[in-house]
């Protein structure tokens, strides 16, 4: 299994969950079945299978999380960049839909299509072009207003 | 055409990130260009909008740290755990040591519980009587002219000299104990080897006398036989002819008594035994004389008046204790006449 998966999975769930020990568990899952599917099939995995794994694995480990989780950050299990507020990300993952938060890590941090984003979560591609905008538009209004100091 | 095109505030919301990531076709893009210009909220929403990919792009920079990744990439699955421990190989020392030797602990235990140790004639160190079975002799199976397997004799204090008619014992009372016609109530153990077979090995079969429940047998007469008042038998017979003997024997009303003591002194008290006994009326009722030696014992086959049987039970307890049972038996005795076997053992 490539490096470049393995992180991709791990930073899929850190931000996705923003909890540590949740997070890791279901990416460590998901790792687990990328391994087993590529020994079985004896070739690369593809992105589309990526992300229903991804996708499956989110909805077990979802509930596992508290409705009142404090907004903390895996600190111990990442190492950010020194511009990067995370707390906009913090702000923004707990007001957020599942389905929004999945489509924007998905898309716009691990850099996968519109097109297999679509087959992976079985949607046309304008529902993910819809999640996406909602998404983009959300996180821009809460890093404006954490610049500002104000909310959103 | 222009006019038809115009876009409302909602749908031009909707597109900006497509306007903004240059998803619009040119005409679509032109008209949201167009509506940005006059209109506040657009503008502001564009902006949010770029503030947000831009704080996207800067997510794309965070990496995990050397321990989430280390965990991550030796993550396993129950399917790949359970492979990776499928290999014996891969186990522990300590573990593999202790797992084989906890198996061979099991077989071995297993083994000692499941051999029926007490049957191994090898283990046995000697002679050993059921509970309430005595040992009248020991016989084997000798072969005949005729190429069948009689019953003989087997003990090594006595011969044909010292014995007499020792072929079969001569003494009906073996005849009909190895014949098959047995009364229920004593125990005949006639192995297989006395059936007429000429092949068969020749181990000391045994024929015991017990007051315990019997165990039929099946096992056909290769002896010659004298009766006096029953049909012949024939000398050898197989194993399929006792069902009609077996019925016969429970249509049959006669009885014999069976005696058993143990004295010490049985050289000298035996004669004295044999001489009060024939005092009593008693005549031998086998080929054998009274008080026929038989290893350390003493065989008495008699019939003697039914009036004398109380004397006869006295003057036997007048030398020690005497076990008495009343068996039934095919033979039926005339009138006032009772039949004994007394089995005299020398005990200390």
């Amino acid at each position: 299994m490539k490096r470049d998966q393995v992180r991709d999975i791990g930073l899929f769930f850190l931000l996705g969950f923003m909890d540590e020990k949740v997070a890791l568990a279901a990416a460590s899952r998901c790792v687990a079945k990328v391994k087993v599917a590529q020994e079985s099939s004896g070739r690369p995995f593809e992105t589309v299978e990526l992300i229903k794994v991804c996708r499956e694995a989110w909805k077990t480990f979802r509930n596992q999380i508290p409705r009142n989780h404090p907004l903390t950050a895996p600190t111990d299990s990442w190492v950010l960049p020194p511009a990067l507020d995370i707390s906009i990300w913090t702000r923004y993952q707990k007001d957020s839909a599942d389905e929004d938060i999945m489509a924007l890590l998905f898309s716009l941090v691990l850099g996968v299509s519109d097109q297999d984003l679509a087959d992976g979560f079985q949607t046309s591609v304008g529902t993910i072009r819809y999640r996406l905008g909602k998404g983009v538009r959300q996180l821009g209004l809460v890093v404006r207003s954490q610049r500002t100091g104000g909310t959103t | 055409m222009s006019e038809k095109r115009k876009l409302t505030p909602f749908l031009a919301h909707e597109m900006l990130f497509d306007y903004e990531t240059d998803h619009l076709d040119p005409g679509r893009r032109q008209a949201i260009e167009n509506f940005i210009k006059d209109d506040r909220e657009s503008q502001n929403l564009l902006d949010a909008i770029r503030r947000g990919i831009s704080y996207s792009e800067s997510l794309k920079k965070i990496e995990l740290s050397a321990s989430s990744f280390e965990e991550l990439e030796q993550a396993e699955s129950f399917i790949t755990l359970s492979r990776r421990l499928a290999r014996f190989s891969k186990w522990p020392d300590s573990l593999r040591w202790s797992l084989i030797a906890l198996l061979i602990s099991v077989c071995t235990a297993g083994v000692v519980v499941l051999i029926p140790w007490n049957l191994l004639p090898m283990l046995q160190s000697g002679p050993k009587f059921e509970s309430g079975t005595v040992e009248i002799a020991r016989v084997d199976g000798r072969k005949l002219p005729d190429g069948t397997v009689a019953i003989a004799a087997n003990d090594e204090e006595t011969d044909d000299q010292q014995t007499g008619p020792m072929e079969g014992s001569g003494d009906e009372e073996f005849a009909e104990e190895s014949s098959g016609a047995v009364p229920p109530a004593s125990t005949v153990a006639v192995p297989s080897a006395v059936i007429a077979s000429p092949k068969l090995p020749t181990p000391a079969p045994v024929v015991s006398v017990a007051t315990a429940p019997a165990v039929k047998t099946n096992a056909p007469v290769s002896a010659p036989v004298n009766r006096p008042n029953a049909t012949p038998k024939p000398v050898a017979t197989s194993a399929a002819a006792s069902p009609t003997v077996v019925s016969s024997e429970k249509a049959s009303r006669g009885y014999v008594y069976r005696a058993f003591m143990t004295l010490a002194d049985l050289e000298n008290v035996t004669p004295k035994i044999t001489q009060q006994i024939k005092e009593l009326g008693a005549e031998k009722a086998g080929e054998v004389e009274l008080g026929w030696r038989r290893g350390s014992g003493r065989y008495y086959h008699f019939s003697m008046p039914e009036s004398n049987e109380q004397r006869l039970l006295e003057t036997l307890r007048g030398y020690g204790p005497v076990r008495i049972s009343k068996d039934p038996h095919p033979r039926v005795m005339p009138p006032g006449q009772v039949r004994f076997i007394l089995w005299v053992e020398s005990g200390i």
